[in-house]
């Protein structure tokens, strides 16, 4: 559906974009992620064609880059920083951008009624959009992105800022789109959000793509460290230094006076060798949980 | 360019600006300009005697005065076009849906058509006195005039938004768009170089203010006002698609 091939943009000396090589496939809900100025909306903007690539291309359904005359019909945007005018009601929007999408005036009418529905903005079509809510002119981006029908949507940090109500219904609604046969991309810092929706996800640092692949794969491929919490009533250190000395763990913490942050390798299951070993030198165990590994965790170990 | 989605851009431009309150103020002065200049051409023409130029001398003073000044109301309407889309962020909901020339094109076009309209109901307000109060029906002098100011303003039009898709913001365009102007007004008057004068369409306004009402002038003139001035257009639409390809938003 989407490949980009070495896209690289520069702005004087700084490499915002290096060289990026993402893959999507059709029926994709894609998550790119990465910390602030990563590149990510660099790299939206080029998919958008509001910037161009200093080199570089990318092929949507088999069209290039450069060519983005000839694929514009087939995407829908909504790119970070954008606005609307304030003084136009969201009606006159979508009648705008349907007919700029080359729907006639009776489609685009039609068009703007079933997508402003879609996104709770029936009510207020003929409000200003000046007087909008931020998460009104959220859901209106998404509406005027959608129009026309795009096989492929691109969605630049599209929750940020809105309250968490209105962001879930935002992925029910781009589960729903997605499940009609849209692909979508997905920009965001909510690894969270990520995590609920994305069946891939592309992680950019510093404009390089660090990792890409389906989201479970990503995690299983770095999850080789597991966290347990291990609560002792009667904790001594003598039984903090035996499990250091135990084979598989990298490092213990303590933390809350009698609670322990056991660090292992998260390919050896140690749980039931802590217990036996605890309990032979005395300890009165309380608690013992293994937490895994969450997209944040690696988020954060691939960017820093 | 595309003529569908041009035209679109051209219709919501007038549809919007003509709803816009400073635009609205801006047409207003230039009207008002236009009959206080009619008022003045009646006190230049009682210090005349009775000629051929006296009749013409509403046209006349009407011409100058939209020469000189219809610049300045050109930058007002026209300077932020581009910047003020970019500065807040409507062009990026536009540009992934449309050529960019195509954007770029109607604009100008939807500023062109609203000059044109502008400087005709001037023009018309200016024949009905003339008429009234001369007994002297005279068509070719306004429609000339009228054709002539359109394509001057069209060379402005083109240069203010050269410089509003260069601008990132609408104040940056707006000092840059008065000083293009008053360096255009300085190099047609000659300044040091003669030759300078010829880079402007300023010249090539007045040599066709001058065919048409100097007696004297040679008519062949109004040709070399229309090719100087198409020529600036035509130079002013290239740069224009050439710098709305060339940058980001």
């Amino acid at each position: 559906m989407l490949k980009t091939k070495n896209l690289t943009k520069t702005f004087g000396e700084f490499v915002a974009v290096d060289n990026l090589n993402i893959h999507i496939q059709k029926g994709d809900i894609y998550g790119f992620l990465g910390p602030n100025g990563a590149g990510k909306t660099t790299t939206i903007g080029m998919l958008s064609g509001l910037i161009r690539p200093t080199s570089g291309d990318a092929i949507v359904n088999g069209l290039e880059l450069s060519d983005f005359n000839s694929i514009k019909k087939n995407i829908g945007v909504y790119p970070q920083e954008s606005n609307f005018y304030p003084n136009r009601s969201a009606k006159d929007h979508m009648l705008l951008f349907g007919s700029l999408k080359g729907l006639n005036k009776m489609q685009a009418l039609s068009e703007s009624v079933r997508l402003l529905q879609l996104v709770g903005l029936n009510d207020s079509k003929d409000i200003n959009v000046g007087n909008f809510s931020h998460g009104m002119k959220k859901r209106l981006g998404i509406a005027q992105a959608l129009i026309g029908n795009p096989e492929l949507l691109i969605l630049d940090e599209i929750t940020n800022g809105v309250d968490p109500l209105w962001a879930k219904q935002v992925r029910d609604l781009l589960i729903e789109l997605n499940k009609e046969g849209i692909t979508i991309i997905i920009s965001s810092h909510n690894l969270f959000e990520i995590q609920q929706i994305c069946n891939r996800v592309g992680i950019i640092h510093k404009g390089k793509l660090v990792a890409e692949d389906d989201i479970d794969l990503i995690k299983n491929h770095l999850e080789t460290e597991s966290i347990i919490t291990v609560g002792i009533q009667n904790l001594s250190l003598k039984m903090v230094e035996w499990l250091k000395q135990m084979k598989h763990v990298r490092k213990v913490e303590q933390i809350d006076g009698n609670k322990l942050l056991v660090y292992a390798d998260s390919r050896h299951d140690i749980r039931p060798d802590i217990i036996h070993g605890l309990v032979s030198v005395g300890a009165d165990i309380f608690e013992l949980n293994e937490k895994s590994r969450s997209l944040e965790d690696i988020f954060i170990h691939l960017t820093t | 360019m595309d003529l569908h989605e041009t035209s679109i851009v051209c219709k919501d431009l007038l549809k919007n600006e003509l709803r816009n309150t400073r635009v609205l103020v801006t047409i207003a002065m230039f009207v008002i300009l236009s009959l206080l200049s009619i008022y003045s051409s009646s006190i230049i023409q009682l210090l005349m005697a009775e000629s051929e130029t006296s009749a013409n001398i509403g046209y006349i003073t009407s011409y100058l005065a939209l020469l000189l000044l219809g610049p300045v109301f050109v930058i007002a309407l026209s300077y932020d076009s581009v910047s003020r889309e970019i500065e807040s962020g409507t062009i990026r909901l536009i540009i992934p849906k449309i050529k960019r020339s195509s954007f770029i094109i109607g604009k100008f076009i939807g500023l062109n058509i609203l000059f044109s309209l502008i400087v005709g109901i001037v023009f018309m307000i200016i024949y009905l006195y003339v008429a009234i109060n001369t007994q002297t029906y005279m068509p070719l002098y306004p429609v000339l005039s009228w054709f002539l100011l359109t394509l001057y303003f069209g060379c402005f039009i083109g240069l203010c938004l050269n410089i509003s898709a260069l601008a990132d913001n609408s104040s940056t365009a707006l000092v840059l768009s008065f000083t293009a102007l008053i360096i255009l007004m300085i190099f047609s008057t000659g300044f040091k170089y003669e030759f300078l004068k010829y880079f402007t369409p300023t010249w090539y306004g007045y040599i066709g203010f001058d065919s048409i009402f100097n007696p004297k002038a040679d008519m062949l003139q109004i040709f070399k006002s229309i090719g100087g001035m198409l020529f600036f257009i035509t130079a002013s639409l290239g740069s224009l698609i050439s710098v709305m390809n060339r940058r980001d938003f």
